[in-house]
């Protein structure tokens, strides 16, 4: 859907205007909502923490207007408190393995993958590094560019793209792997 | 195979599924493919699309509600319940105003209306904005109200609150907002849960009924379960879940942040204190005089001014089912002494 999107955050911010809120906020919750639990793997606080960030666009009413790309902000965002999550959170971390399990079972949930090779791929990303994978799910599940993508996570277009290779490297690898074992 | 064309195979795949593919990298791309056909198979996996979008949509809107009913509406409206008790102390002689009782009654029915369609007005004509399209309930001191939801719930409101709901109750979500005490006894669906949102806690009904009482005037929020189970989230700066089960009651003190605590619900005379106002009972368990003259100001909408001392510090403990406030003064008065008037709605305790 398109939407105009300097106009409702004009709306938002002056004219109080809370449709204009609620269509930048069914807008925005499904990518962030994604994006947040790639890195938390906790959907509950991922729900509180995409929440606690759409509310400011809300309240910081004129505020609003300074924001040039609300779409880094906003992922910007989610990322800081997502990873300030983390690092509250790290005493009670699973051991990798089992932080790859769980996680898989979580995403794969809530992303709505239905097929097997699907959830394959699903989990070839899983088990991606933590920034390689941050770049491809926001490259492939959210469509953003490279540029876009350098400005949420403030890393290099060569990073970017180094990053994506070995995202496929990895994920080809993985796939075949399953082909093979299905036969 | 060459590692410079493995390398641009790959380079172009991630520009494909990003979304930003030139039409002559796409050229490029499928003669690169039909060069190697070993990563068609990637290729067709990845082109596809990875999430159920009407279901990410849902999940969307229900988070809309949820977060609209919690965060937005109580933080800009929860200043009009403070207004309506502020008004209350600064002009209490309007109350003791000698005015026909009937006459009175009239106006205040009148005020209820217009408070009514004031708001209606007013959340249309905001610049533009459209507005909640709720659907509100007021009761005032000394009536109740019973009202049916869109989804077969029923709620019984007491005196002096209100429960807002939105005209879209029932699509992806069953959300109201309460400011006072409810009784709701909830109709089951497992697809929707049902949540009240007061200024204190969120409640979510994972069953049928309970009880809510959170009058901003009072010093405590508290709800109890008859039926079912419920699930408590309170706000503030560490938000709690409590889960009740059913004959739980969870009481929370209002000025101490982290102060709350579960204990049963108090039966008397095989009536359940809490939820006997539903049936037009009303049970204190050991509770101060001034405390049971403000349930009884709400209940009868009367003012009661303590002239005594002594008698402000009785508790009192019973079941009262009478309909008019000196029938209740009088059985109180034979427990422990003391006298009192009546004056219009005026209520003295000397």
């Amino acid at each position: 859907m398109l939407l105009n999107m300097p106009y409702l955050l004009s709306r938002i911010a002056y004219a109080r205007d809370e449709q204009a809120y609620k269509s930048v906020f069914l807008h925005f919750h499904p990518g962030l909502f994604r994006f947040c639990i790639s890195i938390i793997k906790d959907a509950e606080s991922a729900e509180e923490i995409v929440s606690d960030i759409l509310l400011k666009v809300w309240s910081m009413e004129s505020g609003l207007s300074y924001i040039n790309d609300i779409q880094a902000y906003l992922f910007k965002a989610v990322r800081n408190a997502s990873l300030t999550w983390l690092s509250r959170e790290k005493m009670k971390w699973l051991s990798l393995d089992e932080a790859g399990q769980k996680f898989t079972e979580i995403t794969a949930e809530t992303m709505y993958v239905n097929t097997e090779t699907g959830w394959e791929i699903e989990r070839a990303i899983s088990g991606l590094p933590q920034q390689c994978q941050l770049v491809f799910r926001l490259a492939k599940q959210e469509g953003l560019s490279y540029k876009q993508i350098t400005s949420i996570l403030e890393i290099s277009q060569n990073t970017i793209e180094s990053h994506m290779r070995t995202a496929l490297r990895r994920i080809r690898q993985q796939l075949q792997e399953y082909l093979a074992d299905k036969k | 195979m060459d590692k410079n064309e493995e390398k641009r195979i790959y380079d172009l795949l991630a520009l494909k599924i990003s979304g930003n593919l030139s039409v002559k990298e796409l050229q490029e791309l499928e003669h690169l493919l039909s060069k190697y056909p070993g990563f068609r198979f990637l290729y067709d996996e990845l082109i596809k699309p990875d999430y159920d979008n009407d279901a990410a949509m849902e999940h969307a809107q229900r988070a809309y509600s949820a977060h609209y009913y919690s965060k937005i509406y109580l933080g800009t409206h929860i200043s009009e319940t403070v207004d309506k008790v502020v008004e209350k102390n600064i002009q209490p002689s309007f109350l003791k105003k000698k005015t026909n009782w009937i006459v009175w009654s009239a106006a205040a029915a009148v005020i209820v209306i217009a408070l009514f369609i004031f708001r209606y007005f007013a959340s249309e004509n905001q610049a533009g904005a459209v507005g909640t399209n709720l659907n509100e309930m007021i009761t005032r001191k000394g009536s109740k109200s019973r009202l049916l939801l869109p989804d077969g719930t029923t709620v019984v409101l007491n005196a002096d609150s209100k429960i807002s709901y939105s005209k879209d109750f029932n699509e992806a979500s069953r959300d109201v907002i309460l400011s006072g005490e409810a009784f709701f006894e909830v109709a089951p669906n497992p697809a929707r849960p049902f949540i009240v949102h007061t200024e204190k806690a969120d409640i979510k009904v994972l069953g049928t009924a309970f009880n809510v009482r959170d009058y901003p005037e009072d010093s405590k929020f508290e709800t109890s379960l008859i039926h079912g189970k419920v699930e408590v989230n309170m706000k503030g700066r560490e938000p709690k879940s409590i889960f009740l089960k059913p004959s739980q009651k969870l009481v929370v003190v209002k000025d101490m942040e982290e102060d709350y605590h579960l204990t049963r619900v108090t039966e008397l005379d095989s009536v359940v204190a809490e939820t006997s106002w539903v049936n037009d009972k009303l049970t204190f368990v050991d509770r101060s005089f001034p405390s049971i003259a403000s349930e009884l100001e709400r209940q009868f909408n009367v003012t009661i001014e303590f002239k005594n001392e002594e008698a402000a510090k009785y508790r009192y403990t019973g079941v009262f089912d009478d309909n008019r406030v000196e029938d209740i003064l009088d059985i109180l008065q034979i427990i422990k002494p003391f006298k009192y008037t009546v004056t219009e709605n005026n209520v003295i305790i000397y």
